[in-house]
């Protein structure tokens, strides 16, 4: 294998890694937030579920780009450059804490990467609003739809019910809905890496035209999701659990069911969704069915424009990443020496304001009020 | 461009039946097993038949996981 692939094997088993930790937070964030699982154990639970996923199937694993690009013009160069783009919006929305969906992130990496290594004509943009753009709006609404609608009649039918009893009902059932959450995202992105790998693979001469993924790649897929979602993306999670709206287990049980089977019907169906935008809205969702002012729009509003954004910023850092990674080696070199350095400045802007397994649950902190003055009648009415 | 309205309706009324029955069977086994007061306050230990009536919508909600988990491979 030359240098080209093994940079770029490499680089995927990154992405994974970062998909692995942003995506934590889809699956953990409500319980850890209402503490049905200490967090150390939840993501313990969450990563070996998207190892055990990685496995049930490599379906996806066969088309890297979802016919958003004509993969016949797609070079290990340009999924280099893909990959770069995904990463580096990764970990720029990691940093300020909003759940972006790393599937948007690989898709605008690779739109930008081939529009720039072979034009325009190259991206089927049909494709893009009709696989990307039109379910990014419908999946967090009707992930939200179904949650409002469970919450509440949830809480209608366990109104008049015993209210620590019930708390230990769906605080359990929380967990087992949201270990399915994860299960289906190990299933569902770990094979994104492994078709990225695969190709690479196919187009270096090392695998066979349709060949599916060997055993090995299939394995260090899984591990990195695994071990991304180990480490978990701390600051999402915090976004996700307590900064959207407070969740309770009965919330919890119906934001992580709705995303389950919004996630296992659309799969099943062909139509892949995205797990991050899923399990945000069915969060949002939960919210509104309980009460519709316990939302905090601002920050639900900061999290649509980072969706927004997430396929044209990973398209331009990808565009950009691509023309250098496209002269040749000495450019796959230096993309991926800025890569190296970009993520260890965002790693170490991260260590400013730590958040970990044991900040996560902490509320956050406003600012104290300055006590006003006395004014001149109080100090007489003393 | 062909913009699959209908893949979408689908996805939605099966989330919102599967997903909801899920939801309203779970909280029906919920509720029955956790009797109260009008304070909320638990009246102690279920009856035989709201546990039995527990268990089968429990059985229900895990069979519907099973076939979540069914449908990945």
């Amino acid at each position: 294998m030359d240098t080209l692939v093994i940079v770029v094997i490499i680089t995927a088993l990154a992405f994974d890694f970062t998909n692995g930790f942003h995506d934590t937070a889809n699956a953990m964030a409500t319980s850890i937030a209402t503490k049905a699982l200490r967090p150390r154990v939840a993501v313990a639970i969450s990563a070996v579920l998207n190892l055990v996923g990685a496995f049930l199937s490599v379906q996806v694993a066969k088309t890297i780009s979802s016919g958003l690009v004509d993969d016949a013009q797609i070079t290990p160069a340009v999924i280099f450059g893909g990959l770069v783009g995904a990463i580096l919006w990764n970990l720029v929305t990691w940093l300020v804490g909003l759940p972006s969906s790393s599937s948007h992130a690989l898709f605008g990496g690779l739109i930008g990467a081939t529009w720039i290594a072979a034009g325009g004509d190259a991206v089927n943009f049909a494709t893009v609003v009709t696989k990307v753009i039109i379910p990014a709006i419908a999946s967090p609404i009707i992930a939200g739809a179904v949650a409002a609608t469970g919450m509440f009649l949830l809480y209608t039918i366990t109104r008049r019910a015993a209210r620590r009893r019930t708390r230990e009902g769906f605080r359990h059932g929380q967990v087992v809905s949201a270990s399915l959450v994860s299960l289906a995202h190990g299933a569902n992105d770990a094979q994104k890496t492994m078709g990225v790998i695969t190709l690479v693979l196919i187009t270096a001469g090392v695998l066979g035209v349709d060949s599916g993924p060997p055993l090995w790649v299939i394995f260090t897929s899984g591990l990195a999701i695994a071990l991304g979602t180990y480490f978990g993306g701390w600051r999402i999670i915090r976004t996700v659990g307590h900064r959207l709206t407070k969740i309770e287990p009965q919330q919890g049980f119906a934001a992580e069911t709705s995303a389950a089977t919004v996630i296992l019907a659309s799969s099943h169906l062909g139509y892949p969704l995205s797990t991050t935008q899923v399990t945000s809205g069915a969060v949002i969702g939960s919210g509104v069915g309980k009460k519709l002012s316990e939302v905090k729009w601002g920050v639900a509003g900061r999290i649509a424009i980072a969706w927004g954004l997430t396929l044209p910023a990973a398209a331009a850092i990808g565009a950009l990443a691509g023309r250098v990674a496209i002269s040749g080696t000495a450019g796959v070199l230096i993309v991926a020496g800025v890569l190296v350095a970009l993520a260890t400045t965002f790693y170490l802007l991260s260590r400013r304001n730590k958040v970990d397994r044991h900040n996560v649950n902490d509320e956050p902190v406003s600012p104290p009020k300055p006590k006003p003055k006395p004014s001149v009648t109080s100090r007489y009415a003393r | 461009m062909n913009v699959p309205w209908g893949d979408l309706g689908t996805v939605l009324m099966a989330a919102l039946f599967l997903g909801g029955g899920v939801i309203v069977l779970y909280a029906v086994g919920v509720r029955v097993l956790s009797p109260a007061d009008a304070d909320g306050e638990s009246t102690g230990r279920p009856s035989p038949l709201r546990i039995a009536i527990t268990s089968l919508c429990f059985a229900i909600c895990g069979a519907a996981v099973g076939y979540g988990i069914y449908t990945l491979l």
